[in-house]
């Protein structure tokens, strides 16, 4: 059991950048208990966040953050820790992109939200609509129904798809063929760079390509330089593409990151091949990419 | 921002409409799906977040878990256009609210409604109680001048003023900071264990 609140930063111009951090993720709950233990008599008093700010530096705040506010008013918050409560809540419904960028680049929260995402993906699949709110099949053959024509589709496609790999082992050159699994994801998959968005959806969908890193969770050297690597050349398929969606300044702006991230991914390569342990770097890889997907939604956001 | 077609395509509310047309072709199944995935990618984390000061950490994966199968389920009647955001929050309380109440009947029933019972209210939030009052009284076993530095720096006052105000020099301030924090962290879990 790890005590929250006494991680708070010596330096009073760290604290606004502390707390924003505790109030996008799971455990305010904690650091509120503990500030609450410590300042009890402080609890009452001032009722709301409105009393203790006003209007408009509280819209500030939910627009840029709690760099906003002035050391005292940040005092203020830490002594009346339920109003942390409050302002979590604004912050979630009403936050801007700076307090989406923040969640973003939580990587605690990967895990859970990727768990999530499985669990949806499988509901999704499995989610059947009531007979009586489907109008548009009505009268419909059975043969001719979207979901056998689907299925009966997606069968013969997998049959072909099978054979072709029983009866062609080999790519070009002999070498052994890479399955479509393991080699098509993220900036490397085939429709991972589609040229006919507009920028926002497809910084967007840069973003979404980036995430699937943390789909799999290698935990061997080899398994992690082997998925660091594939992520390394999408970032050089990315550099390469025309990245036609972008206006010249955002196609700059990318590709400077772009740079940025390449010398990262191949730092956190060399960590793994000098033998520093494979979840340390796991870790580091984790947050580079969280921080990449979290700059390519706010660009997304910003245009 | 410009507001062309492909640009609304992308919002919160465009995704939502997406899903709502679900059911009149497999396709629009299709779309409706990716849609939700979207929405998810867009929103899971803060909602964790939010669920997360309202429910215990083992039922916070499940609880997330329902919420998003209550948009899918709920979203072609119940959405009407606006802020999906709000919508969002709004029907993740009122599954909080009935949980809560479900929670509290079977409760009663096991109980066999003892009617001095203390229910927790539907959107009270969830602080980790057992924590301070192990906290409130490992503080008060500190003593001075420990007690009155931890509450200090606790309220973001820095070492300078402290040191002014307490009469510290710098490094015993943060000598004893660090002894207290190690002397609570040890006092709280033998407390909550």
């Amino acid at each position: 059991m790890k005590l929250a609140a006494f991680d708070i930063p010596d330096d009073p111009q760290q604290l606004a950048e502390w707390l924003e951090h505790h109030l996008v993720s799971l455990d305010l709950g904690t650091l509120v208990a503990e500030l609450s233990a410590v300042h009890p008599e402080a609890t009452g008093g001032v009722s709301t966040l409105r009393d203790l700010f006003g209007p408009q530096r509280l819209q500030a705040v939910l627009d840029q953050g709690l760099t906003v506010l002035q050391p005292a008013e940040l005092r203020r918050l830490l002594t009346r820790p339920k109003l942390l409560l409050e302002l979590q809540d604004l912050v979630l419904f009403a936050g801007g992109s700076h307090w989406q960028a923040l969640s973003d680049a939580d990587a605690r929260l990967t895990p859970s939200v990727l768990r999530g995402e499985k669990r949806l993906q499988r509901f999704l699949r499995s989610w059947r609509p009531e007979a009586g709110i489907q109008p548009a099949r009505l009268g419909v053959p059975w043969y001719r129904q979207p979901l056998f024509v689907a299925s009966a589709t997606a069968a013969a496609v997998l049959l072909g798809v099978l054979l072709w790999q029983h009866l062609v082992p080999f790519g070009p050159g002999g070498a052994p063929r890479t399955s479509v699994a393991t080699a098509a994801w993220g900036w490397s998959a085939p429709d991972a760079l589609p040229q006919d968005l507009n920028a926002p959806a497809y910084l967007n969908r840069l973003a979404d390509g980036a995430n699937e890193w943390f789909a799999q969770r290698p935990e061997s050297a080899v398994a992690l330089a082997d998925r660091l690597s594939a992520f390394r050349r999408g970032c050089t398929q990315l550099q390469l593409a025309e990245n036609r969606p972008l206006g010249d300044s955002q196609r700059k702006w990318l590709l400077e990151k772009c740079r940025l991230w390449a010398a990262k991914l191949d730092k956190h390569l060399a960590d793994v091949e000098a033998g520093r342990p494979p979840l340390d770097v796991r870790a580091e890889a984790d947050e580079t990419i969280s921080r990449l997907v979290a700059a390519l939604r706010e660009e997304a956001a910003k245009s | 921002m410009a507001g062309t077609q492909s640009e609304t395509a992308e919002t919160d509310e465009a995704l939502a409409q997406c899903i709502a047309l679900r059911v009149e072709s497999e396709q629009a199944m299709q779309a409706a799906r990716s849609a939700c995935s979207r929405l998810y990618q867009r929103h899971a984390r803060k909602l964790l977040a939010f669920l997360a000061t309202r429910v215990g950490k083992s039922d916070l994966e499940d609880v997330h878990q329902e919420v998003w199968e209550r948009v899918w389920q709920h979203l072609p009647r119940s959405f009407h256009g606006g802020n999906f955001r709000a919508w969002l929050y709004q029907i993740t309380r009122n599954y909080l609210i009935d949980r809560s109440r479900r929670r509290q009947m079977e409760r009663l029933e096991d109980s066999r409604a003892l009617p001095e019972t203390r229910l927790r209210a539907p959107e009270e939030l969830l602080i980790d109680q057992e924590r301070l009052d192990a906290l409130r009284q490992c503080l008060q076993a500190l003593g001075e001048p420990a007690a009155g530095l931890v509450q200090a720096r606790l309220a973001g006052e820095s070492y300078p003023d402290i040191c002014t105000r307490l009469g510290l020099k710098p490094e015993r301030a943060h000598r004893l900071f660090h002894h207290a924090k190690e002397q609570l962290q040890k006092c709280v879990e033998r407390a909550c264990v």
